[in-house]
């Protein structure tokens, strides 16, 4: 089974990284953001982030033709993302039409309110996962409580 | 050594220009990964970003580490079983788009696992005050770790849930 493991840098990568050890029995291959924090991995494909246009608007164009060049290259069976939304929607929208599976985890930094990778993420989820209970109320009856990284 | 880290993303002034001040005052070593900040501190050596063999080799080697109250700084620093001093970034002074960081920095202070400063006029006195405290804080690491402790930090719940999740994906497959 071959995991592709979809993360933004920072704090969204330190999460991902925490939970490796569930993922390592498995072939995998990690999406991220190249900052000084990820240039040392070596089963990466970095994506470049493409910023906001002048309205404000999240610009995705590229994430997405290169989600689909990634996923078409590697067919993994299955989508773990840690977030955030700039690069894990693209993929999981992208991974969901190709009958990839899709498991998000919300950031832990998230107590009380749902963040906006885990409202767009939650219809194509497989799996959707918070880490404090408090949020499952926040997102649907699908959103479960398995723990925290920490 | 006291070290300083405010994240990838924006930089934090205010709490850079704090622990500059700080660093003047004290004989204790400050250094800082200060991100795109404007401000460049003059009494310690600092680091726009670090590549993570330099961040674990300052994590490593400093005797309390003090950070901005994002979720990576923090869960890569409680690595090393040392005082963590977190200021969260606030969202009245730009430095965040909403005030999370105080939610989350507030529920791990809970968890008796950061010691948290809102108020930047009291940063010197935690960190003056660490001193004495941070040997309690070390036998109470030896203690757990040889109990409950291990049960607490090694075996995560999240992560043998998910490994489950997947070996059963694997023998449908």
């Amino acid at each position: 089974m071959k995991l592709c493991l979809v993360c933004s840098h920072g704090g969204h990568f330190a999460q991902m990284m925490k939970l490796l050890d569930a993922f390592k029995s498995h072939e995998f291959f990690i999406v991220t953001f190249q900052s000084e924090g990820t240039k040392h991995l070596e089963n990466a494909y970095f994506v470049k982030f493409e910023g906001w246009d002048s309205r404000g608007k999240l610009l995705l164009v590229k994430t997405i033709l290169s989600s689909i060049k990634i996923l078409i290259s590697e067919k993994p069976d299955i989508i773990i993302t840690t977030g955030a939304g700039e690069i894990a929607v693209p993929f999981c929208y992208v991974g969901k039409s190709l009958g990839i599976k899709i498991i998000f985890i919300d950031t832990l930094s998230r107590i009380t309110t749902s963040s906006a990778a885990g409202r767009l993420i939650y219809p194509v989820a497989d799996l959707f996962l918070v880490q404090w209970e408090s949020l499952l109320k926040e997102y649907g009856p699908k959103a479960k409580y398995w723990g925290q990284v920490i | 050594m006291i070290f300083v880290t405010i994240g990838m993303m924006y930089g934090f002034d205010r709490l850079i220009r704090k622990m500059d001040e700080i660093a003047g005052m004290i004989e204790e070593e400050v250094i800082m990964q200060i991100g795109v900040g404007t401000y460049k501190p003059e009494n310690g050596k600092y680091f726009e970003f670090l590549s993570k063999k330099d961040m674990d080799n300052f994590y490593n080697s400093a005797r309390i580490i003090v950070c901005h109250s994002g979720v990576g700084s923090i869960i890569s620093a409680l690595d090393y079983n040392k005082p963590i001093v977190v200021v969260p970034r606030l969202h009245s002074y730009g430095e965040v788009i909403d005030d999370h960081q105080i939610e989350i920095a507030k529920k791990l202070e809970d968890k008796g696992k950061i010691h948290v400063v809102n108020n930047l006029d009291k940063l010197e006195n935690v960190i003056n005050n660490i001193n004495g405290e941070y040997n309690n804080f070390n036998k109470k690491n030896e203690l757990m770790n040889n109990g409950e402790y291990n049960n607490f930090y090694k075996k995560n719940e999240l992560i043998d849930n998910l490994r489950e999740y997947l070996d059963t994906l694997n023998i449908k497959k």
